[in-house]
């Protein structure tokens, strides 16, 4: 009985590690973030033209304010004698709850900040005194990626080694986007745009000292942060260039 | 068999601290020249637990230079080191620095900084310097100290925000537009 107790132990340390793995991803990709991200667009210093509305209410598609999901995809535990191995690979889905500010509003109050900043046109919060009316819609926004954690031990009489490494992405994301623009009602100017980002594949050793689901977490509110600025700057510029031409 | 339980209860052990202490770290300053950021930027996890204080070189002992030399540069570089180790006290006893000019009030706002004096910081680095080599790095500064002014995490980013936007529109290097990048990173990162 005794000697059984002694070959479950290493069992079930690895199972232990195997749980909390999954916990603190859970507890990691449930925390949230700020989508606010850094200008890069050069300013525009010239006259202003043409007047428009930002119509504040955003047209969402379906699923885009879903919770993050973490799924374990699969896992290995090898409890030998002298030799144990664990590997977890899980998946990930973006939620729209990672990012503090709600998507919508993120997204008018980047496009207004990024409009001020670069664009030939100036804005209104009044309709009424607008030449043209923005309407923009976020048709859908997904993002996915993987994250994998693994663990070996192998102990000898008097020595053991260890070995932890955690790999995390790549997390793709891609945005599609619909925006009108509108003068007396009637769309004069309508565009759809994609946007894809991901956070790149990298992995951590147990040397480091910094766990890699806290930044990885970090990584995707960044990427998204890239996806929703190029986007708004596909906006500005092309909304720009039509105005410009008019 | 004792020696086996022994043995694999050191080892739980030794796995468990080593997986405790990897998730323990404490947010800092640290000065690195820019080239050395950038091979720092290669390591992701670094980037969002580290504030990074640009300087322009490194030096390799930046007391015998604060005492020694007259260039600005170099005055800069090992001014800094030495207040972000808590040599500040060292200031004073420089007879190079002349008070009252830019790269004294300078490292006086930097000690500010450092001993946690937000205000008399913040009255110091939102002045214009005449020295254009102190602009990015007064208003990189200068966004911090509205960071770590603020208690309240939401409002420290909403309130510091454009003050990193402002340092990264005042430089055209490459390199110092990431060091702000991931100073937003470190914010979104770090509880206050």
């Amino acid at each position: 009985m005794r000697n059984k107790q002694s070959f479950c132990l290493p069992a079930v340390a690895l199972l232990f590690f195997q749980c909390s793995t999954k916990k603190l991803l859970v507890e990691n990709f449930s925390e949230n973030f700020t989508g606010q991200y850094l200008y890069e667009t050069s300013k525009f210093t010239g006259q202003k033209r043409h007047t428009i509305y930002i119509n504040p209410t955003v047209q969402m598609g379906q699923n885009i304010m879903a919770e993050t999901a973490v799924k374990r995809d699969s896992w290995v535990v090898i409890p030998a004698i002298i030799f144990n191995y664990w590997d977890a690979r899980f998946s990930l889905k973006f939620g729209s709850k990672l990012v503090t500010e709600p998507i919508d509003s993120l997204m008018i109050s980047t496009l207004t900040k990024e409009i001020y900043r670069s664009c030939s046109f100036n804005l209104t919060n009044n309709p009424l005194k607008a030449e043209y009316e923005l309407l923009i819609s976020i048709d859908s926004l997904n993002g996915k990626g993987f994250y994998t954690r693994g663990a070996m031990t192998l102990y000898l009489l008097f020595a053991s080694s260890y070995d932890v490494w955690e790999r995390a992405g790549p997390f793709a994301i891609e945005m599609v986007t619909t925006y009108k623009l509108l003068k007396n009602n009637e769309t004069v100017f309508e565009r759809q745009f994609s946007s894809l980002g991901n956070t790149g594949p990298y992995s951590r050793e147990v040397s480091d000292a910094v766990p890699l689901q806290k930044d990885y977490v970090v990584r995707v509110v960044e990427t998204i942060s890239e996806v929703i600025k190029n986007t708004n700057s596909s906006i500005a510029k092309n909304i720009d260039g039509f105005l410009v031409g008019n | 068999m004792k020696t086996f339980q022994c043995l694999l209860f050191n080892l739980f052990i030794s796995v468990f601290s080593a997986n405790i202490a990897a998730q323990n770290y404490k947010s800092r300053y640290k000065i690195v020249s820019l080239d050395m950021f950038e091979h720092q930027v290669d390591v992701p996890a670094r980037v969002i637990t580290t504030r990074y204080i640009p300087i322009p070189f490194d030096l390799e002992s930046p007391k015998k230079y604060f005492f020694t030399s007259f260039d600005t540069d170099t005055l800069l570089c090992s001014g800094i080191e030495i207040i972000f180790e808590d040599d500040f006290y060292k200031l004073s006893t420089n007879n190079h620095l002349e008070i009252g000019s830019e790269i004294y009030s300078f490292l006086t706002a930097c000690v500010f900084l450092n001993t946690k004096m937000y205000d008399e910081a913040i009255a110091i680095l939102s002045q214009e310097f005449e020295e254009p080599r102190f602009d990015f790095l007064r208003r990189l500064l200068l966004a911090d100290c509205m960071y770590d002014k603020n208690m309240d995490r939401k409002s420290a980013i909403n309130t510091s925000f454009q003050y990193y936007q402002d340092a990264h529109d005042a430089t055209e290097d490459t390199l110092s537009k990431t060091l702000v990048k991931a100073r937003l990173n470190y914010i979104r990162h770090n509880e206050k």
